[in-house]
């Protein structure tokens, strides 16, 4: 599921107009604005896939690290019974949080998906 | 076990509704936007419940089961809606739009005549293959707005399942599958 989450991130203009990588999380020298993705299957019933997505924006102001997190959660957040993807079908924002880093003088914007999916587990 | 019989359906679908004209169009004509009764929330359900009467004698050596009468209901909830929306979701109502307002007029007079709608409900495959439950309804269930301040309003949509032919079929179950 997490490939076709980045791809909808990645080619999505107004977010690669605020922050210039997205990447997954790690270590990194890389001082711009970016967003960073660590994802975590949480659970697989062999019919229904969860994971978890945290999404990181790291911006100089705070205010661009939460518009970076807005437009993630429009992309994202699905409406209704509306599917995301052929194979999710479920995305909701559930969790966050903030931390400045006072070395590099950057704002830690988090906020946290739980994503809802069909398993890819049963061959089918 | 044969590879169709494999498959595990998961999601939902889509809701379109259409006033009744004593047929059922072509896939293409009814699965347009403009009939979208709005995103649905929360699923969707079709139940079927025949009735059946036993006849049996007292040895129970000759028993035999009929079929009385069947009952189809369509059951969904709506997240997105207008007045327009609801005017489907009443059993008879009266409609008017001008300079902005959306009024719908429900009881009265107008409650006299029940409006028969085509229910179409898609879910697609994760193969991109659908699934189509059709039905002729009417919203006899009638429905509860509710507003609250910290949870959205989301219309229930039930529509019971009438007759349309002379075979007397209540609901179109259709699979489209991959030939292999």
């Amino acid at each position: 599921m997490i490939e076709q989450i980045y791809a909808i991130l990645d080619g999505d203009t107004a977010l690669k107009g605020l922050v210039s990588r997205i990447e997954p999380k790690g270590e990194t020298d890389y001082t711009g604005d970016c967003a960073l993705y660590e994802y975590t299957e949480t659970g697989d019933d062999g019919a229904v896939m969860t994971a978890r997505l945290q999404i990181t924006a790291i911006c100089d102001k705070q205010l661009k690290a939460l518009a970076v997190l807005q437009r993630v959660r429009q992309l994202l957040v699905t409406n209704g019974d509306e599917e995301l993807t052929p194979t999710i079908t479920r995305v909701i924002a559930n969790g966050g949080g903030h931390l400045y880093d006072s070395a590099r003088k950057k704002h830690h914007q988090i906020i946290y998906f739980n994503i809802t999916g069909r398993s890819d587990s049963n061959g089918s | 076990m044969a590879a169709e019989t494999k498959q595990i359906i998961l999601g939902s679908g889509d809701l379109y509704v259409t006033e009744y004209n004593d047929d059922i169009p072509e896939h293409a004509e009814i699965e347009l936007e403009a009939n979208l009764l709005g995103r649905i929330k929360g699923g969707a359900s079709v139940e079927y419940k025949p009735s059946e009467h036993t006849v049996a004698d007292d040895s129970g050596a000759v028993e035999e089961t009929f079929i009385t009468a069947e009952d189809v209901t369509f059951k969904s909830g709506v997240l997105t809606w207008n007045i327009a929306t609801l005017n489907k979701l009443t059993a008879a109502s009266v409609l008017s739009e001008a300079a902005g307002t959306r009024t719908l007029a429900i009881g009265g007079r107008a409650g006299r005549r029940v409006t028969k709608y085509l229910i179409r409900f898609v879910h697609t495959k994760s193969d991109g293959k659908k699934i189509r439950a059709t039905l002729v309804g009417t919203a006899s269930s009638g429905f509860t707005l509710a507003f609250a301040p910290d949870k959205e309003t989301v219309v229930d949509a039930q529509f019971k399942g009438v007759s349309h032919n002379t075979s007397g079929h209540k609901l179109i179950l259709e699979e489209e599958y991959i030939v292999a």
